[in-house]
């Protein structure tokens, strides 16, 4: 009786030290989480720069203004366009 | 017992003495008395009290976040962004609790662009415990604020919004306030898409401010869903530079252009002048806000002469080639109607052609006036258009009933009638398609326009020949022809009411569509009193349809339907002439488009 007693302590004793454990486990990971996706979001902010950057210095008018002034380029004519006619691929 | 114990107690006289039992008892009373008190306030913590205590222990470690949404993004067809929402911060400070030195201010005046002055201003405002220094400030910037440590001195995360296209497209996206909520444009009509949901989260915190586990995620966050409009950001500058540049040459007050696509009504481009800069909006003046193309209205002049010849086209009651006498004046009661320039016997073709007041008061005439009305109604004058726009007007169209003779005869030219430019871009649909009106739209869609038809193909095709002409050599606007395209359309030139009395200033316009073999585009254009010494619509408005549409056929990869001479480039590209010249039918012959056309039409 006695020896059953002591086998169901020390069980009870480690499962809970293995709770105790798994819930630091648990919650490390979940710092490790929260951080990875503060991350993300830092990403997606950098990203939308990014993105505003290129539509900023993408502009059209910065476009043609650097063609037209520093490059010396002129603007498409259709007098001086040659238009080919190519047959569209059949489509499976 | 015989004998003494074996152990021997020291005898104790105390205990021997007899003590009352009363005393005991009164002993144990107070010792159950007192258990009895701490097991009631156990039961009452634990059981009566538990909820409040509960709280109290998440106080300490629970925490709600809130989770910010940010708001949709707008972007042109193409998916070049038009409005985009950054984080960014509000600085403010609690004067009460603010002590920083003058080193400390000018350092924060100098990181917050504002005047030293106005900043110790708000600092000193004692009475406040809240006074926001500065909004919308840059992320950057922000760090190098807190980077300062100053007392008394926080900051609030928001979003600021970016308008990288400015200007140029400011009338069509309009712009938010601080507290990112639209007040003008596109913001303001799709606010309820654009804005999101913040959420909220229930966590577990540790000492260090850690996140260790989610309780609840109470509500997700909702980003505002994107926005994908039907403007064409190239098209869009193309039109605004063309208006720019003719509204300085002209010396206008204002101009607009519209573009629309005739085959899915989608509006391409709408540029206006003046404008502003939705990224600073310091000081706008109401003149800059006007969206001269769907809030403000003008009488359309001649521009409007196709919708009565068109009627009295579908009514049977002309022909093309029926003949007008357009000589001398027309006069109705009191008033007499005259041209600018006189014209003999003209064909309605010619009436249209050479924009004759009297020839087409005379067509107009001939019909009844509710026919005509029904047909300006059909074609949405009179109603504001549904475009999903704020502000969008009606125009005015009076009842066919109050119609006087000189009143029906004045509308069939354009005036004692007012129209939007949107409204007038819109109803010339049914030229650039065989009668049919399209549904616009300001986002993008796939699917072909909603239709409607308002006058049958022949008339169309009749009216469109007639416009084909008009803006053709013996037209009124040979300046709208550009090279490689067929182009079609009519001009405008309307005196302007002051006070009720017509004046010797004009609203000068063109509406017109190419390539007038297959349309694609309408283009409407107007300035608003050009003072530079010309201002007939063909002088003023015809050449920046031309400009715009020449862009636009190019921009969207129109096949030219027009015979082209092929020129050897100029200058410095030898090896490319020779290329060219070697692939064309034969040098400086025309390449006939008809022979071009092949199945790559339906690509263009």
């Amino acid at each position: 009786m006695t020896r059953l007693d002591i086998f169901v302590a020390v069980l009870l004793i480690l499962g809970s030290l293995a709770l105790v454990d798994s819930q630091h486990k648990h919650r490390r990971a979940f710092i490790e989480l929260e951080r990875a996706q503060q991350a993300e979001a830092r990403l997606q902010v950098e990203w939308n720069q990014l993105q505003l950057e290129q539509s900023r210095l993408a502009k059209a008018s910065l476009i043609a203004e650097a063609a037209e002034r520093d490059l010396k380029m002129q603007g498409v004519e259709p007098a001086r366009t040659l238009y080919l006619s190519v047959p569209l691929p059949s489509k499976p | 017992m015989k004998k003494p114990r074996a152990h021997a107690f020291t005898p104790n006289p105390l205990l021997k003495v007899q003590l009352p039992a009363g005393r005991s008892r009164f002993a144990m009373l107070m010792l159950a008395c007192g258990f009895t008190a701490l097991m009631v306030r156990a039961v009452w913590l634990q059981v009566w009290s538990n909820e409040f205590l509960k709280q109290e222990g998440e106080k300490r470690y629970m925490r709600t976040l809130e989770l910010p949404a940010a708001r949709g993004r707008i972007t042109d067809r193409n998916g070049a962004i038009l409005a985009t929402s950054l984080p960014a911060r509000a600085v403010f400070a609690n004067p009460t609790a603010t002590h920083l030195d003058a080193e400390q201010v000018s350092a924060l005046a100098r990181l917050l662009a504002m005047p030293e002055r106005d900043l110790a201003r708000r600092l000193a405002a004692e009475s406040k415990t809240f006074v926001y220094l500065k909004r919308q400030v840059d992320a950057a910037t922000a760090e190098k604020i807190a980077a300062l440590k100053l007392s008394g001195v926080h900051q609030l995360p928001e979003y600021k919004r970016h308008y990288p296209d400015g200007a140029t497209i400011a009338h069509v996206v309009g712009f938010t306030n601080v507290e990112d909520v639209g007040q003008e444009g596109i913001e303001l009509t799709h606010q309820k898409d654009l804005a999101g949901q913040p959420g909220t989260r229930r966590v577990m915190q540790d000492r260090m401010g850690n996140v260790v586990e989610e309780v609840a995620a109470l509500r997700e966050p909702q980003d505002g869903t994107d926005l994908q409009l039907s403007i064409d950001a190239r098209l869009q500058y193309h039109a605004f530079d063309a208006v720019r540049d003719a509204v300085a040459q002209h010396r206008a007050l204002a101009g607009a252009a519209v573009i629309i696509d005739v085959r899915t009504g989608e509006v391409l481009a709408l540029a206006n002048l003046p404008t502003y800069d939705p990224n600073e909006r310091g000081a706008l003046s109401g003149a800059q806000l006007r969206n001269r193309v769907m809030t403000d209205t003008f009488e359309p002049g001649s521009t409007f002469k196709p919708f009565a010849i068109s009627a009295a086209l579908e009514a049977g009651i002309v022909k093309p080639s029926s003949m007008i006498n357009c000589a001398g004046k027309l006069t109705i009661g009191s008033a007499s109607i005259g041209d600018a320039h006189g014209h003999g016997t003209l064909s309605v073709e010619e009436v249209l052609q050479k924009s004759s007041n009297v020839g087409t008061a005379k067509i107009a005439l001939q019909l009844p006036a509710q026919r005509m009305w029904e047909l300006y109604s059909a074609l949405g004058f009179g109603q504001a258009p549904d475009v999903g726009f704020p502000g969008a007007v009606a125009g005015r169209v009076r009842p066919w009933k109050t119609w006087k003779p000189i009143e029906q005869a004045t509308m069939s030219y354009g005036h004692g009638i007012s129209v939007s430019l949107l409204q007038l871009a819109r109803a010339y649909s049914i030229f650039a398609r065989d009668g049919e009106l399209v549904t616009l739209s300001f986002l993008k869609t796939d699917q072909p326009a909603a239709l409607q038809q308002i006058i049958r193909p022949e008339t169309a095709r009749a009216v469109r020949h007639m416009l084909e002409l008009a803006a053709g050599p013996g037209g009124t606007a040979p300046k709208a022809q550009i090279a490689g395209f067929r182009v079609a359309g009519k001009t405008g030139t309307a005196h302007k009411q002051d006070g009720g009395r017509y004046v010797n200033r004009y609203v000068s316009s063109f509406v017109g569509f190419a390539p007038a073999s297959n349309p694609r585009v309408v283009i409407a254009v107007m300035l608003d009193e050009p003072s530079n010494g010309a201002h007939y619509g063909g002088t003023v408005a015809a050449p920046i349809f031309a400009r715009i549409a020449s862009d636009t056929m190019r921009t969207l990869q129109i096949l030219p339907d027009l015979p082209l001479r092929v020129q050897a480039p100029a200058g410095p590209g030898a090896p490319a002439s020779s290329a060219r010249a070697g692939a064309a039918p034969a040098p400086g012959a025309q390449a006939s488009p008809a022979r071009l056309q092949g199945p790559t039409k339906g690509q263009a």
